[in-house]
């Protein structure tokens, strides 16, 4: 029986080990829907493999150990993902995520969008258009792109690339999202726009982020997980985000 | 002293990069001075009519119609042999080996790469010697078993480039393709191939230039003097090369000895063109990635 307040993702007693070595520590996180989580904590600390813990990215990569469950709420399923619980590609759509620098395929803005769309979806034609379009109006790119979707997506902004990198994500029609520092590679007025999507966005998506900038983590975030040497030693709820002063001094004790 | 040092290093380079182009250029600059006035028809058709000889209807003797018929079709059969296997060697390397197979068969390769091409060349020989004694009696020396010995030879310059250019993909973009759920095949064919494209061209550009250039493996393996155009994959051959080697070595005057530095000029401008092909074949597939 599935109760609609369980959380969309239970991590429980994760434990992630590269070559033998531990990155993740009985991480105990659950992410409900509506809310922005976000992950702090010093380089090292193991926040984005516990990103890439959620989608299995982790696996990518030779002589990954994890250990521990990881749960997912998904269209009135439940179960968990290391247990098969769905497909690897099915997996990785349904929880998507995009990367720190933007990372644009050498091809055109339309074709960034489309390849994953035919590839794992096999769409084509009305269909695979209306996708497109409405993923690009989802982080308002529509306007700025429309009458030229056949340029390379090399030549938008970095700002409008990163949107585009979530449009390619969105398209896809994920649950979940999980951010690895979106904005670090942008200026602040892009920034700040990307901010503002994400605000939107979660309305519809669980969102887990990844975040360096403290500020921004205020404005962002619901939730506030402090990760260090990979264990979460603190969890801010938004209550703790209020105060600026409060909120400094108790990151500041975690790390 | 630093900048005394940045100035010396700017120099080195300067002076480096200069020499290569001052070698080119007076490389091409002798042969064009000793070879173009000898390239005319009779160079490449001798005595036989050009039209004639071109369609292969009469035998030419004296000219290098049969030796450029006969490079062209080694360098694109060794081509097609080396290249599928070398790139998927290559992603095996990359993304399939385990580390330990990694360098096992990174040391095979390096050895391969560092093979003398005569010894190439034996190893074919010795294969049809082998067969000759065992259930091919018939068998003889000619085009494919050339083609295969060379794309031996050249096969290691293309798995050593297809593996640096895959190994070159930052890992944000070689996550990408997983990310968004493609399969690992997917994501090789649509991400990362098309992201080391121009870097394995560059290992095919090289191949096909040791492909066009060596003598030693053909020297055993099929090319004689005067064999016309191979008309079938185990006919004998001629090949640019081994022409000029035998016109330097046995001309009987002048004229023969310019014949061959036009021989040479013809070879450089064959080998040019199959560049050029490679290059277009490359920018004809990146644009269709690109865009659909």
């Amino acid at each position: 029986m599935i109760d609609p307040a369980d959380p969309i993702v239970a991590v429980t007693g994760l434990m992630v080990r590269f070559s033998g070595k531990p990155v993740l520590d009985e991480v105990n996180l659950s992410l409900w829907a509506g809310q922005i989580t976000v992950i702090v904590g010093p380089s090292g600390s193991g926040k984005t493999t516990l990103l890439r813990s959620i989608n299995r990215l982790n696996e990518c990569f030779p002589d990954c150990r994890t250990e521990g469950s990881i749960r997912l709420r998904l269209d009135g399923r439940c179960g968990d993902i290391n247990q098969d619980f769905l497909t690897l590609p099915e997996l990785r759509r349904r929880v998507g995520m995009v990367f720190q620098t933007p990372a644009v395929l050498p091809f055109s803005i339309k074709k960034n969008l489309t390849m994953p769309l035919r590839v794992t979806l096999g769409m084509t034609g009305v269909a695979l258009a209306e996708r497109v379009e409405r993923a690009l109006r989802e982080v308002t790119l529509w306007d700025e792109v429309k009458d030229r979707l056949h340029d390379a997506a090399a030549t938008l902004s970095g700002g409008q690339q990163q949107r585009l990198c979530l449009a390619r994500v969105l398209a896809l029609e994920p649950k979940i999202l999980l951010l690895d520092e979106p904005t670090a590679s942008l200026d602040f007025r892009a920034a700040g726009r990307i901010e503002e999507l994400l605000l939107k966005l979660k309305e519809k998506y669980t969102i887990l982020a990844v975040s360096h900038s403290l500020s921004e983590t205020r404005r962002l975030a619901d939730r506030v997980c402090v990760l260090r040497e990979g264990r979460i030693v603190h969890e801010l709820d938004r209550e703790h985000l209020q105060d600026p002063a409060v909120f400094h001094r108790l990151v500041d004790a975690a790390f | 002293m630093q900048r005394a040092s940045d100035r010396l290093l700017a120099g080195w380079a300067w002076l480096s990069g200069g020499g290569v182009l001052l070698a080119v250029m007076l490389l091409l600059g002798f042969l064009v001075d000793r070879g173009i006035a000898s390239i005319d028809l009779a160079l490449f058709f001798g005595d036989t009519p050009w039209l004639e000889a071109a369609l292969g209807k009469r035998p030419v003797f004296g000219g290098i119609w049969s030796a450029l018929a006969g490079t062209f079709s080694l360098v694109v059969l060794s081509s097609l042999v080396a290249i599928p296997i070398g790139i998927a060697s290559g992603i095996y390397l990359v993304e399939y080996a385990s580390n330990r197979w990694r360098s096992l068969l990174g040391f095979m390769v390096d050895l391969l790469s560092g093979t003398p091409s005569i010894v190439m060349g034996l190893f074919g020989f010795t294969i049809i010697l082998a067969l000759r004694k065992t259930f091919l009696p018939g068998a003889r020396t000619g085009l494919l078993l050339a083609a295969v010995c060379i794309a031996l030879l050249i096969l290691p310059y293309i798995i050593r480039t297809t593996e640096s250019a895959l190994d070159g993909i930052p890992e944000n973009f070689r996550l990408l393709g997983p990310s968004l759920g493609l399969t690992r095949w997917q994501n090789m064919k649509k991400v990362l191939l098309p992201l080391a494209s121009r870097g394995i061209l560059s290992g095919a550009i090289l191949a096909i230039g040791r492909a066009a250039e060596d003598t030693a493996v053909i020297l055993l393996t099929g090319v004689v003097a005067h064999a016309g155009i191979p008309w079938s994959l185990v006919d004998k051959f001629e090949a640019l090369p081994f022409r000029i080697y035998y016109l330097a070595a046995e001309h009987r005057n002048q004229q023969e000895l310019d014949q061959g530095f036009a021989t040479a000029l013809v070879l450089l401008f064959l080998t040019g063109l199959l560049f050029l092909s490679a290059v277009l074949l490359q920018r004809g597939v990146e644009r269709r990635w690109k865009t659909r």
